[in-house]
């Protein structure tokens, strides 16, 4: 008989950790999404419902609209925050001498992400009122007239606007280190060769960053997909569902409305769309990485 | 792997099974574990009058200085002999022989806006019972369902006294994990009294669902309309107003007088007209204090139609948005929380502001521009189409009430009923309702005396001040500003409408506000808004079960009759 070493009962705690806390909670909610499970309507008794949590779910034009909004929102977000974020790491590698100076610009940059986003979220909420709050008096003294950032047609981009100030610094830290780690050889070289600077970046410093350039849009956009603290705090969705995200019509599914069946069902459309779109990105960031660094 | 210790899967299996297995069955044992039995109860008599000694410790500049302060009040309480049941009509902290619930700790759970009535109440409480409340907790507003529900229904609650919010109540009762009061509350002498104290709509909505008693009620949430009593002072405002209007300046009658109104003092003054609530889910309570003037029902009798009759639905959304569409609200108002709108009107930017009836209890505590600048009337109405007489028809918004759980112990649950009582009954209620750092607004017929306005000029004698209740004085200095509070509350609570309160509720309640939201933000016209609002509200219906809806409707609408909102009046 095959015989297992006593070391490596060494794993139990763990594989009791992630059974307890990660597997048993996803089967249990892959199991009530098929179940007609509302206590608050229907009394605690579960129905059977082959799957027509889904159904209801995929023909939901609320979760279309608030997909159309995850849409967005990770787009233009997750884009502006990397461009930004790849800029100021080399913007501080490249022009600035001191050591020091570049810590303390690294720090600054990265402030935001320590700040809890309850906080944040309240800060930029202040920030927009459009009654008092500073960015419409700035936006009256610059003569925009006074804009209402939390109408329909701001919303959302006030949320993204808030996003992009807190989380552009994990980007730039990240692109800074691997930026580092790129040999300061091959610029050496490519320097001797009089190539230039542009050359330079297009064919050796982005090719390399590619890769953590990728890591870091995915980071982000996993976290843009399960972003809620700051919608909760500055829109809590509205005006009407303008700024609803599928996390957060999870949300109301399953804590304002008790319907743990269609949270659940919804949970699981949305996990499958994730590792669908995570496993799809990773694939193009590796195919950018094969490109050789050519001089 | 020469060197180490082998074993075969089975034995490795065996271990993490029997690990599985144990923490399984630990965790059984664990759940079947009871506390110990009940205690016994009897029945004697008692004194009703009371003085009361409490230090009020005040820390002035800095903490420079302490001073003490002691209030002395003698409390007096109607003495009615307790025949064979448990005495509830006694003054606070008054020995009651009849329960004894020594060894009983109680946990309660409360949403933030309401105060700290648990810790000024816990030494009185357990002096007449033996009690012990343990420190409350507290969650924010809107988070108080979420939380407590996910709590119940885990079948091992965390408290034995929960406060909730009334709207939900009949969603809670369907979970099977709230009990039923009627055979706890049989057993106290004399309960057709508290019954009868209890305003008959807090009573039969928030408290009772299908011939069954689910809560007590201890807060009467109900909005009323507040303005600023200099701007109707001002002489050369009233000229002005006579001018362009050719009537004096007087407090508006209709939610037409009420814009113009708005626009009057927006124009001359430079405040916002008025303020609201928009943020979700709350807002739909601004509306529904136009629609229900206008005699809109949520459904028809028979729960075919929603939002009827649906050209008066239509009628009071146009109103509603001409407060909007006019610009006499604050900028962003449709996104706009209840703490965002308090801060507004706190700093005296809003000139009137339809809002719960505890406002001005709060702002007069507070340092503000418009501390001493404070009044409330009856919530504008709408003429009757059949009578042209004024209906008014405030929401009773919110409304907290105490539930308990059912899987609790049967001794937590009867030293619970008691509490409930005890709290809900004018014998306490009468000091925290008045209480400006509570949110309690009045509830009990009682409230509404002479003797309770009162109490809005004295500091509450039970409790001393903490950092969280830093002072201990009356809200108001003159005894007429209480009295007429206090009658302004009455005179709306008379004309109050009930919020959806059936199981469902919250489905209902999420779609109207979202709608109401499209609807302040100009995303919706007044037409559409009512439309795609009943359409939601009878797909919702459809989904939830026509059939169960329309029972739970059918009672909703027995209660409206039994109290006199069926036929609309």
């Amino acid at each position: 008989m095959k015989k297992i070493s006593k070391s490596s009962l060494f794993f139990l705690p763990a594989f009791l950790w992630v059974f307890l806390f990660i597997l048993f909670p996803m089967i249990w909610s892959l199991y009530i999404s098929f179940f007609k499970y509302n206590p608050a309507i229907y009394g605690p008794k579960m129905t059977f419902n082959w799957g027509l949590n889904y159904y209801y779910i995929l023909t939901d034009k609320r979760f279309w609209e608030s997909m159309l909004h995850q849409l967005y929102y990770t787009g233009v977000g997750v884009a502006v925050e990397v461009t930004l974020g790849v800029l100021v790491a080399l913007a501080i590698y490249n022009y600035i001498r001191s050591e020091w100076l570049k810590m303390v610009c690294l720090i600054i940059v990265t402030l935001p992400i320590m700040a809890a986003p309850i906080i944040v979220g309240t800060i930029w909420r202040l920030l927009f009122n459009p009654g008092s709050g500073v960015l419409s008096a700035l936006s009256v003294m610059l003569g925009f007239g006074a804009i209402d950032w939390f109408d329909r047609a701001h919303a959302m981009n006030s949320l993204i606007i808030a996003d992009i100030w807190e989380w552009t610094g994990i980007i730039a830290l990240i692109i800074y280190a691997a930026r580092i780690a790129i040999p300061a050889r091959i610029y050496e070289l490519a320097k001797t060769d009089g190539i230039p600077d542009r050359i330079v970046f297009r064919r050796i410093t982005l090719p390399l960053l590619a890769e953590p350039i990728g890591m870091a849009t995915l980071i982000r956009m996993m976290d843009s997909y399960k972003f809620f603290d700051l919608l909760f705090i500055m829109t809590r969705g509205g005006p009407g569902t303008a700024t609803e995200l599928p996390t957060f019509y999870t949300f109301i599914l399953a804590f304002e409305q008790s319907d743990f069946g269609k949270a659940a069902a919804l949970s699981w459309i949305l996990g499958l769309i994730a590792m669908f779109i995570m496993q799809y990105i990773w694939g193009y960031f590796r195919k950018l990485r094969r490109f050789e660094v050519r001089l | 792997m020469s060197g180490q210790e082998k074993m075969d899967r089975r034995s490795a299996l065996k271990i993490v099974g029997g690990t599985i297995a144990g923490l399984v069955v630990g965790g059984a044992i664990g759940y079947l574990a009871k506390p110990a039995a009940p205690a016994v109860t009897s029945t004697v008599t008692s004194e009703i009058t009371k003085t009361i000694t409490k230090a009020t410790t005040k820390t002035v500049a800095k903490g420079a200085a302490t001073v003490t302060k002691t209030i002395t009040t003698t409390v007096t309480g109607t003495a009615t002999p307790a025949v064979g049941g448990i005495k509830w009509q006694l003054p606070p902290g008054e020995k009651n022989p009849t329960v004894d619930f020594s060894g009983v700790t109680l946990k309660s759970v409360f949403d933030a806006g309401i105060g700290h009535l648990i810790e000024w109440f816990k030494d009185e409480l357990k002096s007449e019972c033996g009690v012990t409340m343990a420190d409350p907790e507290y969650n924010p507003m809107g988070q108080q369902y979420q939380k407590t529900m996910t709590d119940l229904l885990s079948g091992k609650p965390s408290w034995h006294l929960v406060q909730v919010v009334a709207m939900y109540l009949g969603d809670y009762v369907k979970t099977e994990k709230v009990q039923a009061l009627d055979k706890y509350l049989s057993g106290f002498a004399n309960i057709d009294a508290f019954w009868a104290d209890i305003v008959p709509p807090f009573r039969e909505y928030y408290c009772k669902w299908g011939g069954k008693t689910w809560a007590l009620p201890f807060d009467g949430d109900i909005h009323v309309f507040n303005y600023r009593p200099s701007l109707f002072r001002d002489d050369k405002l009233k000229r002005k107003f006579k001018e362009k209007y050719g009537r004096p300046l007087t407090l508006p009658q209709t939610w037409d007088d009420a814009l113009i109104l708005a626009k009057f003092f927006q124009e001359e003054t430079g405040l916002y007209g008025m303020g609201m609530v928009g943020q979700r889910p709350f807002n739909y309570g601004w509306w529904l204090d136009f629609a229900a003037a206008y005699g809109v029902m949520y459904f028809d009798e028979e729960m075919e139609h929603a939002f009827i009759p649906r050209d008066r639905a239509i009628e009071a959304s146009e109103m509603f948005y001409k407060f909007y569409e006019e610009e006499v609200v604050p900028p962003g108002t449709p996104t706009m929380d209840i703490s965002e709108t308090v801060t507004l009107w706190q700093s005296a930017k809003v000139a009137m502001f339809p809002w719960w009836v505890d406002l001005n209890e709060f702002t007069a505590r507070t340092e503000c521009p418009v501390r001493g600048d404070l009044g409330d009337t009856l919530m504008p109405g709408a003429p009757d189409p059949k009578w042209g007489t004024i209906i008014h028809r405030p929401l009773m918004h919110y409304g907290r009430i105490f539930i308990i759980p059912t899987d609790i112990p049967e001794e937590c649950k009867k030293a619970a009923v008691y509490v409930m009582v005890r709290l809900a009954s004018k014998y306490y209620s009468v000091y925290y309702v008045a209480d400006p750092f509570c949110g309690s607004d009045p509830f009990l017929f009682s409230h509404y005396t002479e003797e309770a306005a009162m109490q809005y000029c004295k500091p509450n004698p039970y409790r001393g001040t903490a950092p969280d209740w830093p002072v201990n004085e009356g809200i108001f200095k003159d005894p007429e500003l209480a009295r007429k509070h206090v009658l302004t509350a009455k005179q709306n609570l008379e004309n109050g409408f009930p919020q959806p309160c059936w199981p469902g509720s919250a489905k209902y309640i999420d779609s109207l506000s979202i709608h109401v939201q499209k609807l302040a933000s100009g995303e919706e016209s007044p037409k559409e808004f009512v439309n795609n609002v009943a359409a939601d509200w009878e797909s919702i219906r459809d989904e939830l079960g026509k059939s169960e809806q329309k029972e739970y409707w059918k009672s909703f609408v027995e209660t409206s009759k039994k109290l006199g909102y069926w036929p609309r009046a």
